[in-house]
């Protein structure tokens, strides 16, 4: 019932969207520029929201865009250039072999597939024997090629790759972070978040470093992953406690890590196997890439990645539709003997607007195989206003919305059973249902201002962050360095039936100087209904110590709300 | 440029400054925490606020540089009030014996029997037998019998003060 309501839901408001952004499209196309044509200030009066000129970097590539590295100079727009869109993108290839395929040098979700590339960007081509033809047929445009999308939360707003080469698109990212929290626990940990860690210390919380390979046709991606992310996320995934071999210690350090081929049909098709992102929650993994650094809980409870397969069909330049089959929720193993199942799918018509839609279904529970999870979750990310030559440049927003449930076993969406009476015929409530917000606004292509905020509920907890320390329920030997584990004594209670709800609001300062660098500054409150945060007191022991003996019955000290203050210092090549 | 640059390096350290100095527990040296807030009984100096100490569960090291208070069943330590004797006038629920669901917890990790006992309905009346119970009693003074914790006098104070003497409470959070 609910999930028909949901889909029902989806469907009219992407139809209703779906239909205003492709007549925008078919109507700002009429008045679109060719490409042989001077760099156009146009615009698209057209548009019903008035976006008057291209930005500096519009024409210019989505990152990642297959069909225009950075070494290649024809291909890119100049910095102040107002090039139309699609400039150096999508012009027709007169060489029959196929492309290289640098993918994505970002997690981005448009991951594009490369299509044909102009013969400037096609280096690695292998060399022909036969005299090359004119091509009779227009090429496949390159999906999401038209427009720019380097404003969208979530998305790289880098134009180019700068450790680029015909086989490989190189990247690093540092992530670098101090907060601190009203709470001042005396353990300087932080609970409840992927993003932040500790408190009161400068934080390495994500080093990464790895690229696209990518030739002919066969394609692959490595990131690896150090810094305090490889525990923090690590410590989320249960099934990794099913059997032998350590996942959590095998693959800690690789955040990314996929193979596979792409086929020239439609506009392209990727094959892919391995760890890959999610984007379910809006935000990236990558924080250089979101408008705040601590996302609400929509996006920080939900899955940064996925262990599996997935197929990335482009049949327009305006969509993909990625089908996934996966071992489980952000998991590396599985929890039972179905594997996960789920999509994404992703609509841009025009370069002011942007639809993400993943669902999700799987068997997400330690000896609950008939306990299934489903998971929608819808974002719309709109820019209202754009003006490349005013103080301020840009305006959009993002809004997300998720729905979820867990049914079987004793729990169901609109369950009403008490913790500790789930019974088949007398419920629990299992649900997620939660949404978020953000508004940005860009003075100049260096300065932004965030705002934005949250809720979520979920009874039974299964997407709550569990706190560490000795408030965690699961396991958590890595947390312990080599002291001797000691399961916690008063573990915060995920049993079904319990109930969890909770909000959160933040601001944010971005200062990016240049596109490889950013200077984050947050405020950011939270708020649940049951204690939840560290207090002052910490989680660990009296003193905040692991080494310092815990007196016998010693309670975490958890709270209900949060504030702090987040400085985050994000380079990225 | 620079003048520029600078501005903008300094604005978050003075919001940093401005936020710190507006509430956050302690500022950067722990100090000045609130009554009925959680405290380090390990730290070398008193970080509680002004006429508190840290009280509550007593540290197992042998360097203690605080006076402490026990807070009986209690297995953590928070800050509380105290008078000139060193006895809790705190009315908080955490400064209480049992702190608040304290006795439960010990109950629950060991089942220690005079936390058992004081968690199952404990009272200041029945606070003695359950101390009994472990072979304990109450130092620093009598207790109240009739009192109610609510008045804030449960005389339930034992002080060892140790080599950090015990008369400079109020001026420990000067330091």
């Amino acid at each position: 019932m609910s999930c028909n309501l949901s889909a029902r839901i989806h469907l009219f408001g992407l139809g209703v969207l779906t239909s205003w952004a492709l007549l925008d499209r078919a109507t700002n196309a009429s008045a679109q520029p060719q490409p042989a044509q001077a760099p156009s200030v146009s615009a698209s009066s057209a548009s019903p929201l008035s976006q008057p000129v291209l930005d500096s970097g519009a024409g210019a590539p989505p990152n990642g865009s297959p069909l225009a590295p950075a070494t290649s100079p024809a291909t890119l727009p100049p910095d102040a250039g107002g090039v139309p869109p699609g400039e150096g993108l999508t012009a027709p290839s007169t060489s029959t072999a196929p492309s290289p395929t640098p993918t994505a040098p970002s997690p981005t979700p448009t991951a594009p597939a490369p299509v044909s590339a102009p013969a400037a960007t096609t280096p690695a081509a292998p060399a022909s024997t036969e005299p090359e033809k004119p091509s009779t047929q227009a090429p496949a445009t390159e999906p999401f090629a038209f427009g720019n999308f380097t404003w969208l939360n979530g998305e790289s707003r880098q134009h180019r790759s700068l450790l680029d080469s015909p086989i490989f698109t190189g990247q690093l990212l540092l992530d670098l972070n101090y907060t601190a929290s009203r709470n001042m626990p005396i353990d300087n940990t932080v609970v409840g978040s992927t993003a932040l860690s500790r408190n009161n210390e400068l934080t390495i919380a994500f080093v990464g470093f790895g690229g696209d390979f990518h030739y002919e046709h066969a394609r692959g991606r490595l990131m690896t992953q150090f810094g305090i992310r490889s525990i923090l996320v690590a410590r989320n995934d249960f099934s990794t406690f099913r059997g032998q071999f350590d996942l959590q210690n095998a693959l800690r350090y690789i955040s990314e890590a996929n193979g596979g081929y792409h086929w020239d049909l439609l506009h392209g098709i990727n094959l892919d196997l391995g760890i890959f992102m999610s984007y379910v929650g809006l935000f990236s993994f990558d924080n250089f890439e979101n408008w705040m650094y601590l996302p609400s809980y929509t996006s920080d409870n939900t899955p940064w990645f996925f262990n599996g397969i997935r197929i990335q069909i482009f049949p327009t330049d305006t969509l993909k539709i990625e089908p996934w089959i996966i071992n489980g929720w952000q998991t590396y193993g599985k929890f039972n003997e179905m594997p996960g199942f789920g999509s994404q799918i992703l609509f841009r018509p025009v370069d002011w607007f942007s639809v993400l839609s993943n669902w999700y279904l799987g068997w997400d529970a330690q000896d609950l195989p008939g306990l299934f999870r489903w998971h929608t979750d819808t974002s719309l990310t709109v820019s209202y206003y754009h003006d490349a030559r005013a103080f301020i440049k840009r305006v959009a927003s993002s809004y997300t919305f998720d729905l979820g449930g867990e049914n079987g076993d004793g729990v169901s969406f609109a369950g009403n059973a008490a913790e500790g009476h789930c019974t088949p015929n007398n419920t629990c409530p299992a649900r997620f249902v939660s949404g978020m917000m953000y508004h940005r606004v860009w003075f100049s292509d260096q300065f932004a201002v965030t705002a934005g905020g949250g809720f979520m509920s979920n009874p039974s907890r299964y997407l709550v962050l569990s706190p560490t320390g000795n408030a965690s329920p699961i396991p958590q030997p890595e947390s312990t360095q080599g002291i001797q584990y000691v399961p916690a004594t008063q573990p915060f209670d995920l049993n079904l039936g319990t109930h969890f709800n909770a909000w959160d609001y933040s601001f944010g300062f971005q200062y990016m100087p240049i596109e490889q660098f950013t200077l984050d500054v947050e405020w950011n409150h939270r708020q649940a209904d049951v204690p939840y945060f560290a207090g002052h007191g910490g989680v660990t022991s009296p003193d905040g110590y692991i080494t310092t003996t815990l007196p016998p019955g010693w309670r975490p000290d958890l709270v209900k709300s949060d504030d702090r203050i987040i400085f985050a210092w994000l380079v990225r090549f | 440029m620079l003048f520029r640059a600078c501005v903008l390096a300094a604005l978050p350290l003075f919001a940093l400054q401005y936020l710190t100095g507006c509430g956050f527990i302690g500022g950067f040296s722990d100090e000045n925490t609130p009554e009925g807030e959680r405290c380090n009984p390990y730290t070398s100096h008193n970080p509680c606020k002004q006429g508190a100490v840290c009280a509550g569960y007593p540290p197992s090291s042998p360097d203690q540089f605080q006076p402490y208070v026990l807070i009986p069943f209690c297995p953590e330590n928070y800050c509380c009030s105290v008078d000139d004797s060193l006895t809790i006038t705190s009315t908080n629920p955490n400064c209480q014996p049992g702190c608040n669901g304290g006795a439960a917890a010990m109950c629950a990790a060991d089942r220690d029997p005079g936390a058992c006992c004081y968690a199952d309905g404990g009272t200041p009346a029945t606070l003695a037998g359950c101390l009994a119970l472990d072979g304990l009693a109450v130092d620093g003074g009598p207790l109240s019998s009739g009192g109610s914790s609510s008045t804030g006098s449960s005389n339930l104070a034992m002080v060892d003060a140790g080599d950090a003497g015990s008369g400079d409470v109020g001026d420990a959070t000067n330091e």
